[in-house]
């Protein structure tokens, strides 16, 4: 190999590593950065919540931290298990924006986000409240609309928020014991 | 007379007014004989998770019958009468004191800090499996829903080092390796490009020992370990993972779990066909009698931040401790998967000569469905595989008449079974 043949090596050698270091080192984060983990539906910390109003079909919850746990303030005495509300203020607080469906246009009987949608209102420490509109499921079964007060879009977010908020508003509905159960022994 | 019209016209308004409140109290219900469908789901929508929402919507059928009483076994039944009030869960609800056999937590108060803990403890020394179980022959086919090919298991087995009611020695082997139990699923029979792959496991008692897994590849004749938090990932391109067999199998110690409440939901317990009958139309679902129950929903959190799902939301029901079906979310809590067990109890198998009489009622499950619901793909089990005529497909407490004996849980048997 001439010396020749080697300088022109090195030259195109230089202008690659150049064009990593000015070119794909930038748009690497970036690429990764949009193919990464979905941003958060809410900035909340689950554990600076006071309080926890949930209102759907005419029906109302409100629990309130006392401690490290909740106590249902209304209805009161409402066999609403208190992991059950911890377990949903998580689940709200970790819910990511799957996906943006909407914006200020957008038709909200379309996505369940009408009077008959479920309305949170969770209340932090520091007394700000934010209001958030949970709506619809979605055509696959795996997620709801919903949508946060002040802002204009429509975000689809886990089903899992609107599963645990089901099974508060079914805890009020306990009225009776299957009669395979009611004084039963231990295992029958 | 003249006051009448005044008086029903109250009563009128007063039935009104009843009749236009009513629909947010009244909760969705069935009757037995009812046929649930995708048509008539609001009836249901009380009485089912959102996973098994999506199977009747996307075709699964439900057939409702009277619920039944389950009794425990006779067996089981005396060792929770005879050692349950012995039984202590530690502060950090991580380890159970002095348990022998039976249930550890008969009586289960819902306002006990430590309830979610002694359910899922409950559930892992329930009387489905107790001193071995030897699962012969089934075959899973996976696809699309719709679409599906075969994949065969000769075996899968368990054998239980505590807690046996059955087979000498009881109720505990001598365990110097401090077992709770250990598992076996090989050699796989087919696809081809799978024939002879298999896996072991040895779960422990102490919550500070991760389980030992194992995978064999004979294309590679590599034997891969695998970390705890991989028992959660699908194997072998099924739709299911080792964690999720039987509705739930990690170490209780392995996660946070909450208990969120009881309710009324749909199981199918007393299922009539053995082997599993699918549907015609809907061919990855088992064409069953469901029946009401009241179970426990329990919300579980892998402690593991490898660990594939996001949360489980685990029912047990209240009488058989046995998970009907649970759902799985990913970690944005975007429903995922869902598992069904068809579960069935009688003292046997099926009628014939030669097929094992446990001589009283006890829990088998002939078939097992695991979809998941983003990719509408499923991995239907039939256990045993209609492929073997006259296979009982489950064995309990039969030791070496089975074969289910220690030295098949090693890493050696593994490797020869595959070759």
């Amino acid at each position: 190999m001439r010396w020749r043949q080697v300088v022109v090596l090195y030259v195109v050698l230089a202008a690659l590593a150049g064009e990593y270091w000015v070119v794909e080192r930038r748009v690497e984060p970036q690429a990764r950065r949009e193919a990464g983990a979905p941003p958060p539906f809410l900035r909340l910390d689950p554990a600076t919540l006071r309080e926890i109003r949930l209102v759907r079909g005419g029906r109302t919850v409100v629990t309130r931290r006392e401690g490290e746990g909740w106590t249902i303030v209304e209805p009161a005495g409402a066999p609403i298990a208190p992991d059950l509300i911890a377990a949903f203020t998580t689940a709200l607080a970790d819910a990511t924006e799957i996906a943006r469906v909407g914006g200020a246009d957008a038709d909200p009987h379309a996505f369940g986000l009408d009077d008959q949608a479920a309305r949170v209102e969770v209340i932090s420490a520091s007394g700000d409240p934010i209001e958030v509109t949970i709506g619809g499921t979605n055509p696959t079964g795996t997620a709801v609309y919903a949508r946060r007060r002040g802002t204009p879009d429509v975000v689809l977010i886990g089903r899992n928020v609107r599963y645990y908020e089901d099974l508060i508003f079914q805890a009020l509905s306990v009225d009776h014991v299957p009669a395979t159960e009611a004084g039963a022994p231990i295992g029958g | 007379m003249s006051k009448r019209p005044g008086w029903w016209l109250a009563l009128a308004s007063a039935a009104t007014f009843a009749l236009a409140i009513l629909p947010t109290a009244v909760r969705a219900d069935v009757a037995p004989g009812d046929k649930i469908t995708d048509q008539n789901i609001d009836k249901v929508k009380d009485l089912i998770s959102p996973g098994m929402e999506w199977c009747i919507k996307h075709g699964w059928p439900m057939t409702i019958v009277e619920t039944k009483r389950i009794e425990w076994p006779k067996a089981y039944k005396e060792a929770t009468e005879k050692y349950a009030s012995q039984v202590k869960l530690t502060p950090d609800g991580l380890t159970v004191l002095n348990y022998v056999a039976g249930l550890p937590f008969p009586n289960v108060d819902a306002k006990d800090p430590q309830v979610a803990m002694k359910i899922m403890w409950n559930w892992g020394y329930n009387h489905l499996t107790t001193d071995d179980v030897d699962l012969r022959n089934f075959d899973a086919d996976t696809g699309a829903i719709a679409d599906h090919g075969p994949l065969t298991v000769e075996r899968h087995f368990l054998l239980f080092w505590t807690g046996r009611l059955y087979v000498d020695p009881k109720p505990d082997k001598p365990n110097p390796n401090g077992y709770r139990a250990q598992q076996g699923l090989y050699p796989i029979l087919e696809p081809f490009d799978l024939k002879g792959v298999g896996a072991l496991g040895n779960r422990y008692i102490s919550s500070e020992k991760q389980d030992d897994s194992w995978l064999y590849l004979p294309s590679l004749r590599r034997v891969r370990r695998l970390s705890t938090a991989q028992r959660s990932d699908a194997l072998f391109g099924q739709d299911t993972d080792v964690d999720s067999y039987y509705g739930y199998s990690g170490h209780i110690a392995w996660m946070d779990f909450k208990f969120l409440g009881e309710r009324d939901l749909l199981s199918c317990y007393h299922a009539e066909h053995y082997p599993v009958k699918w549907h015609e139309k809907v061919d990855w679902a088992f064409d069953e009698k469901w029946e009401k129950r009241r179970v426990y929903v329990i919300e579980g959190i892998s402690k593991l931040p490898q660990y594939a799902y996001g949360k489980r939301v685990i029912f047990i029901d209240k009488e058989a401790w046995i998970i009907p079906y649970s759902d799985i979310y990913d970690r944005s809590g975007e429903l995922w998967k869902i598992w069904l067990n068809d579960v069935s109890f009688r003292p046997k198998a099926f009628e014939g000569a030669n097929v094992i009489d446990y001589g009283e009622d006890r829990g088998f499950i002939p078939a097992i469905v695991m979809v998941d619901l983003q990719l509408e793909h499923a991995t239907k089990a039939s256990l045993p595989s209609p492929r073997f005529p006259g296979e009982q497909g489950w064995y309990f407490n039969q030791a070496e008449k089975a074969g289910v004996t220690e030295d098949w849980f090693n890493v050696a048997a593994l490797v020869n079974a595959g070759h």
